[in-house]
C-alpha cells in the first residue's frame, strides 16, 4: 500500500467507526484538494466550500 | 516520484565553461569521485540553488551567490552562473533553469545586488507561468523537506536533536519529518475546515438574527464568535511571536555552541598563562641558585691546584716538625752530654764517667751537634701552617654535578615556557577578532528568550482556554438555535454540523495516523539499521514522540550514548524509512557520507543504499569508498561513476571515472 493510499485508508476507517453520517466521497474529496494544494490555503478552502456546498444542494433535494 | 536525470552546469563553482552528468534512467547508484576541494559539495550546492536559489555552506550558512560563479571565468569578466536540471516527475520530464547573470550596465560585480536571477521551469517542453511554476516546485521537492533527499555528514549529525525534547532544532525536524510524511495533509485540512465551521457559524448567526424568535440568541452567537475571533486572532499573534523568539532562541543557541568551543579556548588560554607565571617564578629560582652557585665557581676551578699545594704544604709542615722534634731532643741530649763531660758524671746514675763510657759520650757529641743544628726554621713551620690554614677555608665542595642539574632545569623550564607561550599564540590567533563581551551578551539573550518563550507559552495556554470556554458558549447557543428555529435554519445547521464532523474527523485521523506512522518509521528504521550496523547484539530502535531514535540492545536497555559513526548509521536508517512511508519519494543525494565510518559500516551501506531509495548520488572521496569496494557490493545496481578532475585549483572538469 503507498502511504497516500494509507492516510486515505486511516481516514475512512475512523469515518465509517465514528462518523457513519459523513459522506465518503466529500472525505476523499477533501484530502484530494489538500493534496493538491499544500501551499495554497485560500484555494484548498476554496474546493472544499464548493465540496461541501453542492453535498448539501444534494442532500437538501 | 522525483527522478533527477541530469545536471548542467555552467560556471558554477570549480565547473568552468559547461559541464554535465547524466543519472541512470532507472533506479540505482551513481558516484561521483571527487577529493577535498574538488567539488562534491558543489553539486550538491548545483541541485540545492536549482530548486530553492540557496547554496549553502559549513554550519547550514547561506553563502552570497557573488561568491559561487567559477573564479577563473570571473578574471575573463565572465561572471554569473548557471544550472539546468532535467527531471522526471511522475511521468512527466521537467527542465528547470535558474540563471544568475551580471545587471545591465555592472561590469564588476561586488555583491548579490549586482546580479539579476532568471528561472523558467520546462515541463513537457513547455514553460509553466512564474506562478504554476512556484506551485509545481512546492508539490515536487518542498524545501523544507529537502534536508531527506540532500544532506551531508554535518546534516546527518543534526537527527541527534530529536532526542532531545527541549532542543527547538529537534522540533523543526520534527516538523519536517511529518511534512515528508504526509502528516499536512490532515493538519491543513483540519486548519481549513476550521476556517469553514467559522463560517458556517457566522451565517447561522446572521440568518438567526433575521428571525425575531432568535434574533436575541443571534445576537448572543455573534458578540461569542466575535470575541473568538479577537482571542484567535491573539492566539495567532502569540504563536508567530513564539515562533520568531524559538528561531532566536536557535539561533542563539547555536551562536553560543560554537563560541563555546572559542570560551573553552580562552579558558584554556588563561591556564596557560597561569601555567607560565608559575614557569617563570621557578625559572627565577633557577637562575638564583645558578648565580650563587657560579659565585664559588672559581674555587672549583682551583681545586686540582690547591690540593696539590694542600699536600705539599702538608708535607712541608710533617718534616719541619719532625727537624724540630729531632732539634730539641738532641740539644737537649748534647747539653746533658757536655755536663756530663764537664763533670765527669753520669747525669743519670750520678757516679763518676769511666773511660769507656765517657768515650761512648764524646762519641756522641757530633752527631747530637749535626742533629741540633739541622736545617728547618720555626718560622717556617709557621708560615707553613698559615698557609694551610688559608688553603683549607678556600677549599669548598665541589658542585659542578648541581650546577649541571640547575642547567638543565633552567633549559627544561625554557622549553616548557615556548611550548605554552607558542600555544597561546596560536589561541590569540584563532580568537583575535573576538569579543568576549559577545559571549556573555549571547548567554544574557539566550536567558532573556528562555523567559520570554515561558511567558508566551502561558499567554497562549490562556487563550486557548478562553477559545474552548467560547466555543461552549456557542455551543451552548447553537443548541437553543436548534430548539427554537426549528427548520428555519436547518440549511445553516446542516452546514455547521457537517463542517463540525469534518473538522472532528481530521482532528482525530491526525493523532491516529502519527501513531501508525511513527510505529511503521520504527519497524523500516529497525530493519534498516540490523542490515546498515556491524553490532550484533544491537538489536532495534526505539522512536519517541519527535521520531528520534534510540538504540536497543538486545538485553532491552537503551544505548544513551553513542558515537558519531553511530549517529550516522541511525540516520541514515530514519532516511530509509522516511523513504518508504513519504507520499513525496525522491533520490537520496549524499555529500561524504562515509566519513566517520569504518570499513564494516561503510560495506553495511553500500549493500542497503539500493534499499532505501529509488534513485541514490553518492558524492566521494575514494578514500572514503574504495572504487573496486563499490562495485563488488552493488554489482548491477551501480549504474553510473564520475570522476572530478582536477584543472587548476579553481578549475574542476566531471569526467566519466576510469582506473587510473
Amino acid at each position: 500500500m503507498t502511504p497516500t493510499n494509507d492516510l486515505r485508508d486511516t481516514i475512512q476507517r475512523l469515518r465509517q467507526e465514528k462518523y457513519p453520517d459523513l459522506p465518503e466521497n466529500l472525505v476523499a474529496e477533501i484530502i484530494a484538494t489538500e493534496e493538491d494544494c499544500p501551499e495554497n490555503r485560500q484555494e484548498a478552502i476554496r474546493r472544499i466550500r464548493e465540496f461541501i456546498e453542492a453535498h448539501l444542494n444534494a442532500t437538501g433535494e | 516520484v522525483l527522478k533527477i536525470k541530469r545536471i548542467r552546469l555552467t560556471n558554477f563553482g570549480p565547473f568552468k565553461g559547461e559541464q554535465s552528468i547524466e543519472l541512470p534512467d532507472g533506479d540505482g547508484v551513481a558516484i561521483v569521485y571527487g577529493e577535498n576541494m574538488r567539488g562534491k559539495t558543489t553539486l550538491l550546492n548545483a541541485i540545492r540553488y536549482a530548486f530553492f536559489g540557496k547554496v549553502i555552506g559549513r554550519g547550514s550558512r547561506q553563502l552570497a551567490l557573488h561568491k559561487v560563479g567559477n573564479w577563473e571565468s570571473a578574471e575573463a569578466g565572465e561572471y554569473g552562473f548557471k544550472v539546468i536540471l532535467e527531471f522526471a516527475y511522475g511521468d512527466r520530464p521537467y527542465e528547470l533553469t535558474r540563471h544568475c547573470r551580471l545587471r545591465e550596465g555592472v561590469t564588476t560585480p561586488q555583491s548579490d545586488d549586482d546580479y539579476l536571477e532568471e528561472m523558467f521551469l520546462r515541463r513537457d517542453g513547455d514553460v509553466l507561468g512564474p506562478e504554476q511554476m512556484q506551485l509545481e516546485l512546492a508539490q515536487i521537492l518542498p524545501e523544507k523537506v529537502s534536508r531527506f533527499f540532500l544532506f551531508d555528514g554535518e546534516l546527518l549529525q543534526e537527527y541527534e536533536e530529536l532526542l532531545r525534547d527541549e532542543s527547538d532544532m529537534g522540533r523543526q525536524i520534527k516538523e519536517a519529518i511529518e511534512r515528508i510524511l504526509g502528516v499536512p495533509v490532515l493538519t491543513n485540512g483540519r486548519a481549513d475546515l476550521s476556517v469553514l465551521v467559522d463560517d458556517a457559524q457566522r451565517t447561522e448567526s446572521s440568518a438567526a438574527r433575521r428571525d425575531q424568535r432568535t434574533r436575541e440568541f443571534g445576537n448572543q452567537h455573534a458578540l461569542q464568535l466575535e470575541l473568538r475571533e479577537y482571542h484567535q486572532s491573539e492566539l495567532q499573534r502569540l504563536q508567530g511571536e513564539l515562533e520568531v523568539q524559538r528561531n532566536e532562541k536557535k539561533a542563539t543557541d547555536e551562536a553560543l555552541r560554537k563560541r563555546a568551543r572559542i570560551k573553552g579556548l580562552l579558558q584554556e588560554r588563561d591556564s596557560l598563562e597561569d601555567e607560565v607565571t608559575a614557569i617563570e617564578a621557578r625559572l627565577t629560582e633557577k637562575k638564583n641558585a645558578r648565580r650563587e652557585a657560579l659565585t664559588n665557581a672559581w674555587q672549583w676551578l682551583l681545586k686540582e691546584k690547591t690540593d696539590a699545594t694542600l699536600g705539599d704544604l702538608q708535607r712541608r709542615v710533617d718534616e719541619l716538625r719532625a727537624v724540630d722534634t729531632r732539634r730539641a731532643v738532641a740539644t737537649e741530649l748534647l747539653g746533658r752530654a757536655e755536663a756530663a763531660l764537664g763533670a765527669n758524671r753520669c747525669y743519670a746514675c750520678k757516679q763518676d764517667l769511666k773511660d769507656d763510657a765517657r768515650q761512648s759520650l764524646e762519641g756522641l757529641l757530633e752527631s747530637l751537634w749535626a742533629e741540633a743544628s739541622e736545617e728547618g726554621s720555626s718560622a717556617e713551620l709557621e708560615a707553613c701552617i698559615q698557609q694551610l690554614s688559608v688553603l683549607k677555608e678556600v677549599q669548598v665542595p665541589d658542585k659542578t654535578d648541581l650546577l649541571k642539574q640547575i642547567l638543565l632545569d633552567i633549559e627544561d623550564l625554557r622549553i616548557q615556557r615556548a611550548a605554552k607561550r607558542d600555544k597561546i599564540s596560536d589561541i590569540n590567533d584563532q580568537t583575535r577578532n573576538l569579543d568576549e563581551s559577545e559571549i556573555r551578551r549571547l548567554s544574557s539573550e539566550y536567558d532573556r528568550l528562555v523567559e520570554d518563550i515561558t511567558i508566551l507559552e502561558s499567554g497562549i495556554r490562556q487563550q486557548k482556554e478562553k477559545i474552548t470556554e467560547i466555543n461552549a458558549n456557542i455551543q451552548r447557543i447553537q443548541q437553543q438555535f436548534d430548539k427554537i428555529a426549528g427548520a428555519d435554519l436547518a440549511r445553516e445547521r446542516q452546514r455547521r454540523d457537517l463542517c463540525q464532523q469534518l473538522y472532528s474527523l481530521l482532528d482525530e485521523g491526525v493523532g491516529i495516523y502519527r501513531e501508525q506512522l511513527r510505529t511503521r518509521v520504527q519497524d523500516d528504521a529497525s530493519a534498516l539499521f540490523r542490515q546498515l550496523t556491524t553490532e550484533p547484539e544491537y538489536e532495534t530502535l526505539r522512536i519517541n514522540e519527535n521520531y528520534g531514535l534510540t538504540i536497543i540492545h538486545q538485553e532491552g536497555a537503551a544505548i544513551e550514548v553513542r558515537s558519531a559513526g553511530a549517529e550516522h548509521i541511525v540516520a541514515l536508517a530514519l532516511m530509509g524509512a522516511l523513504q518508504k512511508n513519504a507520499p513525496l519519494r525522491g533520490p537520496i543525494i549524499m555529500d561524504s557520507p562515509f566519513g566517520r565510518l569504518d570499513r564494516g559500516h561503510t560495506t553495511r551501506v553500500l549493500r542497503t543504499l539500493p534499499n532505501m531509495a529509488g534513485q541514490v548520488l553518492l558524492l566521494v572521496y575514494e578514500s572514503e569508498i574504495d572504487p573496486g569496494l563499490a562495485r563488488n557490493e552493488l554489482q548491477g545496481q551501480l549504474k553510473r561513476e564520475y570522476r572530478i578532475q582536477r584543472q587548476s585549483a579553481r578549475h574542476s572538469n566531471l569526467a566519466p571515472y576510469t582506473e587510473s
